[in-house]
């Protein structure tokens, strides 16, 4: 099938379970339709976001892509690559950009917002970090609520805030390079998990109303505020699927791919089920079985989890956004699929909480079921749908709208990544 | 777009005041306040079951229903566990499935026991499991040690109280030392243990009334929920009924009687406590008049300090009584209870540092225990409040895990 007059573009994921690349397109609308997929594991090759083996990296993604390319039953051109962004070093600061309104008739123009977030994003960070996403919060006009959007309204004073994501230089480097290597020519943008798993499962009521997504993936946990489309607090934690299956290989003296299935297959469910108290595993003698209480796996994953979700609502409630979080929290990635975490990220938070599924893509879905566990990659690929169209309906960055309009498009700001980095 | 939604678990939770309710005692002490229990209980819709390890008590205990869990996973012993936490948790945990079939068509339950030995201790985990699963409301009230018993039993109920407190929607802790205040010095042993296992009986049932009868206005289970829910709070029960035949002011008569109680502390603890929660219930006869004395009497006897919530509820019980039921809420902390944590012991150098009153040298205790960090041996450490996060939560927690048999 040849892609003729179609926008094709690639997004890559580099987990610490699975790299995965889809190749995509959109609709004028703006609307994403997956074309091919390719996956392949990790192989332990990339921990907690950070790049241990390279070789090995490098192999699994090229072979990923060939996979993708045979999915979609014709080589797609090596363009545009989108790739997802996660890890410790990651970080994330809320700018404000404050401009006094002199014109006579005390009306926000388009100038004074575009001089209120360029403002905002003057924020000095570490020489080996580098910003690549910038996302409008909200803005205030005479400091009293916050509005979405304040031009043509009578202000004293108009404050911008963004929600600007960083992270190490080096690792950015070494992710355009992987890409490089593969042939895309027109470079790499990368996007943080956290906002590509929000496009893929948040509702518009949900963005607008307030929400808490969890990411909860095999390395890391990536966590998001949005709040009437603007996101107010980002992080990640490298605490992740991984961690729980490591408590309970050292907990219970098993081993880590014992673990890893016991979570994947939701053996505690099954269990849980059929009212069995005791989980049967075979000895080390062959005609002899272990028998483990039920009760300690529960141990275990409880401690590891409530532990998690109370970091997360400790930055939550740090940065005093509880009160904010009216539609509840949505929790997703490959560890949303644990029976108990949807209780105890409940019993932590206090509201109500939803497992997400990705939605809104159509295509070729074989091969990607829509669970959680592919929220963020799905999220992705609608992300760079809609950047691709140049429609942003009801997205995310909806002041981001704003922002492009005002500054430019993306391309722009994408023209100056290309240089920074030499490609 | 499909979208799972949980909803609330109140929002499935069963309502506590319809339906059968089931008082489950576990252990030995549990046991007995059952046996104590079905002696005094004159109700159908009560049902009472005991789970125990030692089969020979097990035996002489009369109730509804009976699980003998075995402490011995390959033979049935039925010896009791000896105090052996983990003997205790497995024996329980076996009989998973029975406790959930005790579950069937119950709408509230209360478990008590006593916290300290083996059984009720190690097993308190999986009956809370089984009845979070289940979605029933359920109140824990359980007994702590004596203060002269061994600091080893009293551990293991502290630890057993910090494990299940934040996963229970009511837990109410009643100190054995509280009976004291009723019980003179010169009654025998025997009969001393007898009375606290029929006034902890007592107490059990006129909670249950209280909480199965239809509330009028302010407590109800939600109330007890809202109060306790993850909290650390040291509780007293008081429980007073009184029938016309006391006298003629029963309402005055069930206070006094109810400011009596043993697991209540006195006036002097619900002064000094955070938050006492008061319900007077009786049947259809009760009058406001009575409901109006007794609460305005009970409101003037206490300081403006303690957050007191009052209520009234009507259900059938015996002709002619009234109850009234206060439960008093001093907590340890202000906020939720955090994640425990280990204390920081000092290093020798601190400990060497601070001034010695008497010039002697101090004992350092070293820690021998090394935590393991399995896969993560060799990634940087993940720090957040000081401790690395990549040790399993449990280890730095100090959480006993059963790793069951070694199948060798």
């Amino acid at each position: 099938m040849a892609f003729y007059g179609k926008n094709v573009f690639t997004v890559v994921e580099l987990g610490t379970s699975k790299i995965c690349v889809l190749h995509g397109t959109c609709d004028k609308a703006g609307n994403a339709e997956l074309l091919g997929i390719g996956q392949r594991p990790s192989e332990g090759a990339i921990v907690k976001g950070t790049i241990t083996d390279y070789n090995c990296v490098l192999k699994n993604l090229e072979a990923a892509l060939e996979d993708a390319d045979k999915s979609a039953n014709t080589v797609a051109g090596r363009g545009k690559v989108y790739f997802l962004m996660s890890g410790s070093s990651l970080t994330s600061r809320q700018g404000e950009g404050n401009v006094i309104i002199y014109d006579t008739d005390h009306r926000v123009k388009s100038s004074h917002m575009a001089e209120a977030i360029k403002k905002a994003q003057n924020i000095s960070i570490s020489p080996d970090q580098e910003n690549f996403g910038i996302f409008g919060s909200y803005f205030t006009i005479n400091s009293t609520h916050r509005i979405k959007n304040p031009l043509d309204q009578h202000a004293e004073t108009l404050n911008a805030y963004v929600h600007l994501i960083s992270g190490s230089r080096k690792l950015i480097n070494t992710y355009l390079g992987l890409v490089s290597e593969l042939g895309f020519e027109r470079g790499a943008i990368p996007v943080f998990s956290g906002v590509a798993s929000a496009y893929g499962t948040l509702s518009s009521d949900e963005r607008e109303y307030g929400t808490l997504l969890v990411d909860f993936g095999a390395g890391v946990c990536d966590y998001l505020v949005v709040h009437n489309d603007g996101i107010l607090l980002s992080g990640v934690l490298p605490i992740g699927v991984d961690n729980l299956a490591n408590d309970l290989s050292i907990g219970l003296d098993l081993s880590m791919d014992y673990c890893r299935k016991f979570l994947r297959d939701n053996t505690l469910e099954g269990l849980r089920e059929r009212a069995q108290s005791i989980v049967e595993i075979p000895g080390i003698t062959a005609d002899k079985t272990r028998k483990i209480p039920l009760l300690s796996f529960e141990k275990i994953i409880d401690m590891r989890l409530r532990e998690l979700f109370t970091i997360i609502k400790e930055q939550v409630d740090g940065a005093q956004l509880a009160h904010l979080l009216r539609a509840g929290t949505v929790l997703c990635g490959g560890g949303a699929m644990i029976p108990s975490a949807m209780e105890i990220m409940h019993n932590v938070m206090g509201n109500h909480v939803r497992r997400a599924e990705p939605f809104g893509i159509s295509g070729a879905m074989t091969g990607v079921d829509r669970s959680p566990a592919h929220a963020s990659v799905l999220g992705l690929l609608k992300y760079a749908a809609e950047l691709e169209s140049g429609t942003q309906q009801g997205s995310l960055n909806q002041l981001g709208d704003v922002l492009e309009s005002l500054t430019g498009r993306l391309e722009k700001g994408y023209e100056n990544f290309k240089k920074a980095f030499k490609l | 777009m499909t979208q799972q939604t949980d909803t609330a678990e109140e929002q499935n939770r069963k309502e506590p005041s319809t339906g059968t309710a089931l008082i489950l005692g576990i252990g030995g002490a549990g046991c007995r306040i059952i046996d104590a229990v079905s002696r005094f209980k004159n109700a159908d819709w009560i049902q009472t079951a005991a789970l125990d390890t030692d089969s020979d008590q097990l035996d002489g205990i009369h109730c509804d229903r009976k699980i003998a869990a075995s402490s011995d996973w390959i033979l049935k012993s039925g010896t009791g566990c000896g105090g052996d936490i983990i003997r205790g948790e497995r024996a329980v945990s076996r009989e998973r499935a029975a406790i959930a079939g005790l579950l069937n068509q119950v709408s509230l339950l209360i478990v008590t026991g006593g916290l300290g030995g083996g059984t009720a201790t190690g097993g308190m985990r999986t009956v809370v499991s089984v009845a979070r699963a289940a979605k029933i409301p359920t109140v824990f009230l359980l007994n702590t040690p004596f203060a002269f018993e061994s600091y080893a039993r009293r551990k293991n109920s502290d630890d057993c109280i910090a494990d299940i407190l934040p996963v229970t929607d009511v837990l109410i802790n009643l100190p054995n030392d509280l009976l004291f205040s009723v019980l003179s010095g010169n009654i025998p042993v025997e009969k001393a243990f007898q009375m606290a296992t029929e006034e902890m009986a007592r107490t059990v049932l006129g909670f249950l009334a209280l909480l199965a009868r239809k509330s009028l206005f302010g407590t109800d289970f939600a109330n007890f929920m809202t109060s306790l829910r993850a909290k650390k709070a040291a509780c007293g029960v008081g429980i007073g009924i009184a029938s016309e035949s006391d006298g003629l002011d029963r309402s005055t008569i069930a206070l006094k009687r109810m400011l009596e109680s043993p697991f209540l502390g006195g006036l002097d603890r619900l002064e000094s406590s955070d938050m006492a929660i008061v319900s007077i219930s009786g049947g259809p006869d009760l009058q406001i008049g009575e409901m109006k004395r007794a609460l305005e009497q009970l409101s003037s006897m206490l300081p403006k300090s303690v957050n007191l919530v009052m209520g009234a509820a009507i259900g059938p019980c015996e002709p002619g009584c009234v109850q009234l039921t206060a439960l008093t809420v001093k907590y340890e902390h202000r906020h939720d209870v955090p994640t425990p944590r280990k204390e920081k012991k000092k290093t020798a150098v601190e400990q060497e540092s601070q001034p010695s009153l008497f010039n002697s040298p101090v004992e350092v205790e070293l820690e021998l225990r090394s935590f393991s960090k399995g896969v993560f041996a060799d990634s940087p450490p993940t720090k957040y409040k000081e401790e690395d996060l990549d040790i399993p939560t449990f280890q730095r927690r100090g959480a006993n895990i059963d790793k069951g048999t070694t199948g060798r």
